[in-house]
Order: structure tokens, then sequence, then C-alpha cells
């Protein structure tokens, strides 16, 4: 079936899908072109959320392994980048639960907020225990921003990096991680 | 300070509406409401601009690269789960699986039973070879039961007379 009217399906607009369609018909310097558009982005968010480089790589590589084998079946029912983010993230969580890795930070309701201990506050006070004696460098302070990252559990980690580096609204991140739009506000 | 000490700390849902304020996730009457608030509220200005500060170091992070044989590697490894795909997807090799799987089935079944047999030949007690065991006996149970002692029979061996009517019987 050849889909190709953007009244009935209008994520055709959206060019990564139209690449995607291309490389569902056999187009393979189309899935090489989305590769190349997203494989910075994969990477990364993957080590943002893992602080691996090589287990990063490995990851991406699998989340376009996967966007192959799906393309028999592809459907443009949402936007490429949500759709390809939302198999990262289910990947993304399969990894975490076979590794036993770090648990969900709870949504404990306290005067910080929903978020527990925010990652401004985490901020505010490495940044206040450092001042005024000194100015943290830029080295510094991006290792600050590392560990108040840090301090967020997987999904809100992930919600933040989408939102911040992907551009994503509510809803598009709701749509990638499954989650409603109240859940990832 | 003094300013910010006055005003009631904000609750959590207002906090929620500050960043999708800042996100520009809220529609137009949420809008109106977050502004009226930051109006009067110098807690939700101040919460407003280290949201701002925070959002913003975030661009501190460093930007990541893929390597630079990263899209070579991923389309290798896609053309090998292609070719590998492609194989099990012919249709002699579906029919060489299922005969294989039917193969493995039967010989399976067949060592199953194999060694059931054997081992209930071997090691289970045979109910039927404890009666063929005392199958003279039974034959002439109706005789033995007629006489009452071993010692009777001792004698008739002896006497040799139970081989002659033996004999006899046989002619």
């Amino acid at each position: 079936m050849v889909i190709s009217d953007t009244s009935q399906f209008p994520y055709l607009r959206d060019p990564d899908v139209r690449l995607m369609m291309r490389a569902k018909e056999g187009d393979e310097s189309a899935f090489e072109e989305l590769v190349a558009n997203y494989q910075n982005r994969l990477i990364g968010i993957f080590h943002h959320m893992l602080r691996d480089r090589e287990a990063a790589e490995d990851l991406a590589q699998d989340v376009f392994l996967r966007v192959y084998r799906a393309r028999e079946g592809y459907q443009p029912t949402a936007k490429f980048s949500t759709w390809l983010f939302r198999i990262a993230n289910n990947l993304a969580s399969n990894t975490r639960r076979s590794k036993g890795r770090r648990k969900e930070v709870p949504f404990a309701v306290r005067e910080s907020g929903p978020l527990g201990v925010r990652p401004e506050e985490q901020l505010a006070v490495e940044k206040s225990a450092l001042m005024p004696t000194r100015q943290l460098n830029k080295s510094e302070m991006r290792s600050v921003v590392r560990d108040a990252l840090e301090t967020l559990g997987e999904r809100q980690k992930m919600a933040l990096l989408l939102h911040k580096f992907e551009d994503m609204s509510y809803a598009d991140i709701g749509d990638a991680m499954e989650l409603s739009t109240a859940a990832v506000k | 300070m003094n300013e910010l000490n006055n005003d009631p700390p904000l609750d959590t849902e207002q906090v929620c509406d500050l960043v999708a304020y800042l996100d520009g996730e809220l529609d137009e009457e949420q809008t109106e409401a977050v502004e009226q608030l930051l109006t009067e509220s110098s807690a939700a200005r101040q919460e407003v601009d280290t949201l701002t500060q925070t959002w913003d170091m975030l661009e501190l992070l460093p930007t990541e690269k893929a390597s630079e044989d990263f899209t070579e590697r991923t389309l290798a490894t896609v053309r090998v789960d292609r070719s590998d795909s492609a194989i099990t997807q012919q249709p002699w090799f579906r029919q060489t699986r299922k005969g294989s799987v039917l193969a493995g089935w039967v010989a399976g079944l067949t060592f199953a039973s194999i060694v059931g047999f054997l081992t209930t030949s071997r090691w289970m007690a045979d109910d039927s070879q404890p009666l063929l065991d005392d199958l003279p006996v039974i034959q002439n149970l109706d005789a033995y039961t007629d006489i009452d002692s071993i010692e009777f029979l001792e004698e008739l061996r002896s006497s040799g007379l139970l081989e002659e009517e033996t004999d006899d019987d046989s002619l």
C-alpha cells in the first residue's frame, strides 16, 4: 500500500517520516540519511542517561537496527522523532531493568516541589558551598550539572533531556515515553 | 529577602505551572493565571529566575558526537541482519527448519520410549515372574493340599513311589 495522502496521514509532512517511508520501500540511502540525522542525538541522550560512551553507541546502534527491522510494518502515525525516541526509551528501560541499575526517584511532594530535591536546589547548594571565595569554572559547573542530573530518576532524566535537547513538547514526550501529558508535566 | 519571606511558599501545582509556563506548555487561561501570580508573588518570580538559570545551565552538558565509523558500523550491522533474515525467510530454510524440528521430536520420543522400556523391564518388579516360578506348585496345588505334612512327602520321595507314579503319568 502506498501512503501519500497527507490529509489522512498528516505526519507525512515530517521530512524524516518521508525518509522512513522511502526506507520502507527499500531505499537504503534514505535509511542511511536517517542514521546520519539521528546518531548524534541518540548517542547524546544515551550518554547523558548512562554516562558511558561505549554503551551509548551500542544502544544507539540497537535502536537503528530495530528501526530497520520494523520498516516493513511502519505506519506514519507520529512524528519520526517521537517514534524513534519511543524505541530508544523502551530500549533504555529494558537495559535498565536487565542491569538492575539505579531506582526511580519517587515523585515525593515536599517543599521542593513534585520532583523532590530539584536539580536547581542541588546546584544552588553546591554552588553556595564554593562561593564567594571563587566562581566555578566551566568544567566544574559541568560536573555539578551532571551530578544534579544524576539526582533525577531515569524517566525524569529522559523527559528532561528530550525536552531540552530534542525540543519535544510534553505531548510528544508523553507519546514517546508512554506517559500522560500530566505525568510529563 | 524580606519580601520573599512575606510571600506564602509556592505549592507543588504552582511550581509545576511555572515550569510549564517557561516551557510554553500552558493554554491561554493558565498562562494568564501564572502571569498574575508572577506580578503578585516575589517567590514565584524568584522561582522562575532559578528555573531559567538551571535550564540554561543544562547547556553546559557536552554535545556528544558519534565516532567516525559509527554510521558505517551501523549500516554494516543492518546488512548482516538483513542477510541473516533473508536466509531465514527462504522457503527451503523454513521447510528444512520445520523438518528438523519434526525429526527432533520423533528422535526424542523414540529415545524416551526406549529408555522407558529398558528402565521398566530391567528395574521394575515383574508381577508374573513369581507365578512362573511357582507354576509346578500351582499345578499340583490340589494334591499338595490333600497331603498334611512335609514328612509324608519326604517318605514318598524316599520310597521312590512318586517317581513311578510320575513315570506312569507320563506314559
